[in-house]
């Protein structure tokens, strides 16, 4: 009798567990996608490319990638499986990119199939492309994997280059954070080898800006804390460069008053390492100077910048959410309509660490 | 009367308790709570623990009075009529939580895993499972439940991946949502502890029954701690906004896990949540069909079969998403209700009886 059973109770979960209808996904029969791009069409359509890589027996890897039209993305993905032998497959999508002009109509429509698709992972980085998103991913570049070769180069640039820190899940909190609005790094294909060039800001779901060269750095400071091993360089005078590298910053908010049109102090604490300097042996004094000199770039820097914000009533840096953690009479409506009136003020206390292995 | 080897020792209480009342609600209480508390949803997580630790403390006092079970205390109290119509609601009470635990877990397995599997097969493969467990008695049960707790536990190191990307500062200002709004989340939260009233069942089995309380109660403050951890954590990880949007917020914290070895954790934590949810599972079954056997006098493997069969039709006919919501809001406000009002007004009860059996004797 007892044998009966565990035979019976064996043999039903054996066959039962066959039968339970999950579709097998063995590595080497299905495309793996590694980066999706899209591209701006018309109101309701866009393209989208798809690129997937092949490892070849000699070790090189080839890209191949695969468009379609369409309205939904899942319906992209239908068109695509049409044009091959093995289905595609999104777990292992690592970059997702957007054109510029797409950014300008909406990317919260856009967006909304990735977090609501669990195969795609919370980190996904998405980027705006300056220009055809597709070019990315259809020129072959390097013996590299697409996707991964993108996903690298934001990676180490969030780690210690230009860019704060940035994945699918921060572009959805801060969009649907009262107080923020959600900023994306933006890449341009220069001959198919794609260069990250700065930020792009939005409003809510739309682009509305993309930082120039001399307010990445700055931005970075201002939206983290962070640490960042690039370095900048200040004109100290006639003929006189220095520039600083391994630079940590904080940033920490002062609002005496929040939600009145009283001044926002930010204050920035930034401390680094002398990389170059074209003057004389820098003893103390010539230190405190050129610490001076820096701190006053920063803050015209900053202040330009987020004036700029003001005018462009986007708010990245999150300081509405500042001001909401701050205060019991929060009014989202309100606040939208004094961001642009508030006086801010940057005060940078900088300080130079070393001056690097000769004294 | 009761067979010595069916008794556990009382220090077993405790995963007995921890492990029934974290089940399936771990995965996406957040935003049932976070709706109506928002940043303060984490005070309501402590009132709902204290109302759980009385909660205990009326239960244990009932149980202590009368030295029998649920069943037992009804028939006695109401004679056998009525004690028998309560304890039928109480048995398919039981019935139905397993029920639901089991049928949320396949919606996860559904929506996150595989959106085609068979749910037919699956749940002959696991209503085998359940019935092995239960039909081996309490002790195996309890075996189950203390290893539902450790197996599982190593789950909780994965809260360390969202601290990246959280800000704390979510927090902030405390208290800026009124007490009717704290109260309703209080509610709400609540709903996530439920599944204590097994141990209305098990209470006689308990080896010195004095010292259940401590671990009963020890139980409840690492079930209100773990919960507290996991508000915290998801407050700072998403916006207000952003939580609303997600119906399993614990389960998403994994899609942001990155470990070299596996490319998606989510895989590995939902086929560990098994072992975290078949105790309870089989402990609510084993409470029914305790109850039924002693009630109708029939041999309770017959009854665990005729229970599984009930398992697999209820969680075949519930198809979509909106369906299973609704049954849960049902057992959940059900759940409510037993516990908070009918369990103290049980207590009640029984005090006045025992007074007016005392001025008899006198």
């Amino acid at each position: 009798m007892r044998i009966k059973m565990i035979l019976l109770t064996s043999m039903m979960t054996l066959f039962l567990s066959s039968c339970m209808n999950i579709e097998p996904t063995v590595l080497n029969e299905i495309n793996i996608a590694t980066a999706i791009s899209y591209d701006y069409i018309d109101k309701d359509h866009f393209t989208s490319t798809a690129v997937t890589p092949y490892y070849l027996p000699d070790k090189r890897v080839n890209n191949v990638t695969f468009t379609a039209t369409s309205s939904l993305s899942k319906d992209v993905r239908q068109r695509m499986n049409q044009q091959t032998d093995k289905p595609i497959f999104s777990g292992k999508i690592e970059v997702v990119l957007y054109s510029k002009e797409l950014a300008k109509h909406d990317l919260i429509r856009m967006t909304d199939t990735l977090i609501r698709d669990p195969s795609i992972g919370n980190t996904v980085y998405l980027a705006v492309v300056d220009g055809k998103a597709q070019d990315v991913l259809i020129k072959q570049f390097g013996n590299v994997d697409k996707g991964t070769y993108l996903s690298n180069a934001i990676e180490h640039n969030i780690q210690s280059g230009i860019l704060p820190k940035t994945n699918l899940h921060l572009f959805s909190y801060a969009h649907n954070s009262e107080g923020m609005d959600p900023f994306l790094p933006i890449i341009k294909p220069k001959n198919g080898n794609p260069i990250i060039t700065g930020v792009a800001l939005f409003d809510q779901g739309k682009f509305v800006y993309q930082t120039k060269d001399h307010e990445n750095i700055i931005f970075k400071m201002l939206v983290e804390t962070s640490s960042n091993k690039e370095g900048f360089s200040a004109k100290l005078g006639e003929n006189l460069f220095a520039s600083v590298y391994n630079i940590s910053s904080k940033v920490s908010y002062n609002i005496p008053e929040p939600m009145t049109n009283s001044p926002i102090m930010i204050n920035l604490k930034v401390e680094a390492v002398l990389r170059e300097f074209t003057g004389e042996q820098p003893d103390k004094k010539v230190i405190r100077t050129i610490e001076k000199k820096m701190e006053k770039e920063l803050k015209q820097r900053a202040e330009k910048l987020i004036v700029k914000l003001q005018k462009l009533e986007v708010d990245p840096l999150g300081v509405g959410e500042q001001v909401r953690t701050r205060t019991r009479s929060w009014n989202k409506d309100e606040w939208k309509s004094l961001y642009p009136t508030i006086p801010f003020q940057v005060n940078v206390n900088f300080e130079i660490l070393e001056s690097g292995a000769v004294e | 009367m009761i067979n010595k080897n069916e008794q556990i020792s009382p220090f077993l209480v405790f995963f007995l308790v921890l492990k029934v009342q974290m089940g399936i609600g771990v995965l996406g209480f957040q935003r049932i709570i976070i709706k109506s508390a928002g940043n303060d949803s984490w005070i309501a997580v402590i009132l709902a623990g204290l109302l759980f630790s009385i909660v205990i403390w009326c239960m244990l006092t009932l149980l202590n009075l009368h030295k029998q079970n649920l069943m037992g205390i009804h028939t006695q109290l109401f004679g056998k009529v009525l004690g028998g119509i309560l304890n039928i609601i109480w048995i398919s009470y039981w019935l139905f939580m397993g029920i639901a635990v089991y049928r949320t877990y396949v919606e996860v397995v559904q929506a996150w895993m595989f959106p085609q599997i068979n749910v037919l097969t699956f749940s002959i493969v696991f209503a085998l499972l359940i019935y092995y467990t239960v039909s081996g008695g309490f002790q195996v049960i309890t075996g189950i439940c203390f290893l539902g707790v450790i197996i599982p536990s190593y789950l909780i190191l994965t809260i360390f991946f969202p601290l990246e990307y959280t800000d704390f500062r979510n927090l902030l200002p405390v208290w800026n949502h009124s007490y009717k709004e704290i109260a309703l989340a209080t509610k709400n939260m609540s709903l996530s502890y439920l599944g204590i009233s097994t141990l209305l069942m098990y209470f006689p089995l308990i080896k010195q029954q004095k010292k259940a309380n401590k671990w009963a109660q020890l139980a409840n403050i690492i079930t209100t701690l773990s919960y507290l951890l996991l508000i915290i954590v998801s407050i700072g990880f998403y916006s207000e906004n952003q939580i609303s949007r997600y119906v399993w917020a614990t389960l998403s914290f994994w899609s942001i896990v990155q470990v070299p070895f596996v490319e998606r954790f989510e895989y590995i934590g939902i086929a560990t949540w098994v072992i975290f949810i078949l105790p309870n599972i089989c402990l609510f079954i084993w409470a029914a069909t305790k109850g039924a056997s002693v009630l109708f006098n029939v041999a309770p493997n017959k009854i665990t079969m005729l229970y599984l069969v009930i398992l697999i039709v209820v969680s075949l006919s519930l198809k979509n998403r909106d369906q299973i919501n609704t049954f849960l809001n049902y057992m959940s406000y059900t759940g409510f209700y037993l516990y908070t009002v009918y369990i103290p007004i049980l207590l009640c009860l029984s005090f006045i009886m025992k007074k007016k059996e005392v001025m008899h004797e006198n």
